[in-house]
């Protein structure tokens, strides 16, 4: 409750869940408000402004842009959250065991994860997608597999204090197996930065699916996207301005929203934080 | 306080070198690798304006031409498309050509006589003619091109017509060579201008390989001299080059600008002095933009290639299906901005060697036909297929999008493939695609341009892999080699009637092939109907008035 009440009164969090609340009603409802089937091409009245019929105006095929941003927010939410859960599942597994082992072996496991910090994402991904195609599932992977050595990290020399740490020793004197104690003890107790890193990744992996999309190399046609709208409709940009200005305005203010929550959670689960940069 | 005052001193000295780098860096950067040539029109001292013939001095030394794709290869016999084809016309020429004025006229040839048996040419090749390296044009040349068309490990897009026609060539002496067909050819001088018939110097391809992608070396008005790959191919005048006076420009740039919207605005910030594919929206705003000038020729149609190898497209029934589905208003709206003709039929204009239009309206837009002959063929719950276009123009691309919407409401499951233009046509020249989606205008004006495209044989790159119909190539046969033109005429409409009822190509509209260069750029225009492909002839006339 004591936590709530931190919440309510940070301004960031208060902001960011202002901005991301609809973005969650968006995935689960977007169907539902819909007012077209965001495929459905009308040919006749392409890059019409906004109307009655179009709220947001049509994009070059005749289809209406409000109902394929509703749409649109979908794989790059799928790709963000999943890809997130897979890299935090991951990196906190990888790191907790590197640290709890210590020595030669934790530095081995740490040292291999850390590679993947060496490419820049982008271009990972672009190598992800030229081997095994487009599409979301292959970048859930990729997320997945970039963010991995973060929460690695985190996990790793969080882990490190937390082992030394009496309670720890307790356990382990009174007989616990190696994983309770490492599932009962030490990860609950790292927890507070690897969620930080959550919101933060969740952040990154929605520019990088942006991104790619709009490079055509993520989610592919008729399926919408935001960054692939955007990339659409850069080469309209004299005809109907508006239809860039709608799935960049969503994109800008989702991961600005994304980003502020977590230095609100920060700030909350962790003031300690605050004073180490 | 020593300790401090030299901590400040240092790091503002750091906060300075790092300033001066990138004030460097900015600096460095902006000026591109120019040739030492003088920047085209800009920076021109103040010519006399109203003289009306320019002189050398009056004539920009650098010509800019901004192109929409990157080239694959620069083996002149294949054929990868109209912007690598301008390239391909600076640099190569064959026996004759389209001239700027849509006529016939001689390149490489001086003259030529057929023989009463109209299966005998014989060609005199131009004195003065030479290569590039300054070596002679020799009939032995002449043999050698012509027998490299045939070559398998040339992968030349016109082998299968070449070797239909050749029966063999002599080099009777050093300027003269004689040809001889199989049978008697209404279209053999038609083939003997296409752009990718060049004729190419044997002891070149012998010392290098064969490879002329890699050395690249021929006859025409402009020399090869540097291909940065993906940014830029420089070609430069060739002083020995039989037209005198020609070219007008001492240097042509290439600049590789995939992107629409950059390649337009190269023109008109003036980096670029002309450009090729001007999409159809920019063509409306250049229009009413002062100090640029569009040239459009509406003869290419787009159409689907469809792979009738095996499945449900092996099946007239659902090929003539999709023929009926395809919204093609909507492709012209959405690709096109409205500017555009569908195609309901074949795509031969009425008039086109006494083509009168009897099979214009063979197909319309009705999507219950469709499905009834889905479930004729045996596909009433449609099925799933892969559209192969790509993501370099977004015209193909558009095209592709609108295809499968439109099959998708008769139930055929439609998954868009766009790679780049250099992929795309790797794989079309393969066939290995199920459906294609094509930009083409037929390759010569006669209508055996039927033949590279519908004779049953090996895949091609405008071919619909898989198909091969006895009455199309009898047909196809009977028109090459009939000398009358109103046999023809009835020829042709026999062949079209039956294309439709097979339809291995969907045809879905004309489209409109747009240049646009600067107010300054004197001498190019795009030609017009088929001929379109054929523009970088005026290359050789093309100059910037200062």
């Amino acid at each position: 409750m004591k936590m709530l009440a931190q919440c309510v009164k940070n301004k960031k969090f208060v902001f960011s869940a202002i901005v991301l609340i609809p973005i969650l009603l968006m995935i689960f409802l977007g169907p539902v408000i819909a007012p077209h089937d965001p495929l459905e091409m009308d040919t006749s009245h392409t890059l019409a402004g906004s109307s009655p019929a179009y709220p947001m105006g049509t994009d070059e095929y005749g289809r209406c842009i409000f109902s394929r941003l509703l749409y649109g927010v979908r794989p790059s939410m799928q790709v963000a959250l999943v890809g997130t859960l897979g890299a935090f599942v991951a990196g906190s597994l990888l790191g907790i065991v590197a640290g709890y082992a210590g020595g030669k072996a934790g530095s081995l496991i740490m040292r291999c994860v850390e590679t993947i910090l060496c490419f820049p994402s982008i271009l990972l991904a672009m190598m992800v997608v030229a081997l095994f195609g487009t599409g979301v599932r292959n970048l859930i992977i990729v997320v997945a597999i970039l963010y991995t050595p973060h929460f690695a990290r985190i996990a790793h020399s969080s882990t490190l204090k937390v082992r030394k740490m009496e309670y720890v020793e307790n356990e382990v004197s009174i007989g616990a197996s190696t994983p309770r104690v490492l599932a009962g003890t030490i990860f609950p107790n790292v927890l507070s930065p690897l969620i930080i890193q959550v919101s933060l990744t969740i952040s990154s992996a929605i520019l990088l699916e942006s991104g790619l999309s709009f490079l055509g190399l993520g989610v592919q046609p008729p399926a919408p996207s935001w960054g692939q709208m955007i990339g659409d409709a850069r080469s309209f940009l004299s005809v109907n301005a508006m239809y860039i200005f709608w799935p960049s305005l969503c994109l800008c203010l989702t991961i600005l929203a994304a980003n502020l929550m977590g230095d609100a959670l920060r700030d909350i689960l962790d003031p300690k934080l605050k004073e180490s940069f | 306080m020593k300790k401090h005052s030299l901590k400040k001193a240092l790091s503002l000295l750091a906060a300075t070198a790092m300033l001066l780098t990138a004030l460097a860096g900015c600096g460095g950067g902006s000026s591109s690798p120019a040739t030492p040539a003088s920047d085209s029109g800009s920076s021109a001292p103040a010519a006399d304006a109203s003289s009306p013939a320019p002189t050398a001095t009056e004539k920009a030394e650098e010509l800019v031409i901004a192109l929409s794709a990157d080239p694959s290869t620069l083996e002149p016999m294949i054929q990868s498309g109209q912007a690598v084809r301008l390239i391909k016309m600076c640099m190569y020429r064959g026996l004759l050509a389209y001239q700027a004025d849509s006529q016939i006229g001689y390149e490489i040839a001086e003259s030529y006589e057929v023989a009463d048996d109209n299966k005998t040419y014989t060609f005199h090749i131009r004195p003065e003619a030479k290569f590039h390296d300054g070596s002679d044009i020799t009939a032995e040349d002449v043999k050698f091109s012509l027998e490299r068309q045939l070559d398998e490990s040339v992968g030349s897009t016109f082998r299968s017509d070449f070797s239909g026609m050749l029966d063999s060539i002599e080099a009777l002496d050093a300027k003269t060579a004689r040809i001889t067909l199989k049978e008697p050819s209404a279209p053999f001088i038609d083939y003997l201008t296409l752009p990718e018939a060049v004729i190419v110097s044997k002891a070149w391809c012998e010392a290098n390989g064969n490879n002329l992608d890699a050395n690249p070396m021929g006859s025409g008005p402009y020399m090869f001299d540097s291909w940065d790959k993906g940014r830029e191919i420089i070609v430069k005048a060739f002083d020995g080059f039989y037209k005198p006076g020609k070219p007008e420009t001492p240097t042509l740039r290439f600049v590789i600008t995939p992107d629409d919207t950059t390649r337009v605005n190269a023109l008109r910030t003036g980096e670029a002095d002309l450009i090729d594919y001007v999409p159809a929206k920019e063509i409306i705003a250049l229009e009413s933009e002062s100090g640029f000038i569009t040239d459009i020729s509406e003869a290419p149609f787009m159409c689907l290639q469809i792979n009738c190898t095996e499945g449900p497209l092996a099946d007239p029934k659902v090929r003539q299906a999709i023929a009926y589905a395809i919204d093609r208003k909507g492709v012209i709206d959405t690709a096109f901005m409205g500017r555009g003709t569908e195609i309901f039929g074949f795509p031969t204009q009425v008039g086109q060697q006494g083509y009168d239009g009897k099979y214009d309206s063979y197909f319309s837009h009705d999507l219950e036909k469709a499905k009834a002959l889905l479930a004729e063929a045996g596909y009433p719950d449609g099925f799933d297929v892969t559209i192969l276009s790509s993501s370099t123009y977004d015209f193909h691309k558009q095209t592709a999008i609108v295809v499968q919407d439109s099959l998708k409401k008769i139930g055929i499951n439609a998954e868009v493939d766009l790679p780049d233009w250099g992929t795309r046509i790797e794989r079309s020249n393969v066939g290995d695609y199920e459906i294609l989606v094509s930009g083409t205008a037929g390759n010569i004006v006669d209508m055996d341009w039927c033949t590279n495209y519908f004779m049953g044989g090996e895949t091609r790159m405008n071919s619909a892999p898989g198909f091969s119909d006895s009455e199309v190539d009898s047909l196809l046969v009977q028109g090459r080699t009939t000398l009358g033109d109103a046999q023809r005429i009835e020829i042709y409409d026999k062949l079209r009637l039956r294309l439709l009822e097979q339809s291995p190509f969907v045809f879905i509209n004309f489209r409109e092939q747009c240049f646009a260069r600067a107010a300054y750029v004197e001498g190019f225009h795009n030609l017009q109907g088929i001929l379109t492909y054929n523009s970088g002839i005026c290359l050789e006339d093309t100059y910037i008035r200062k």
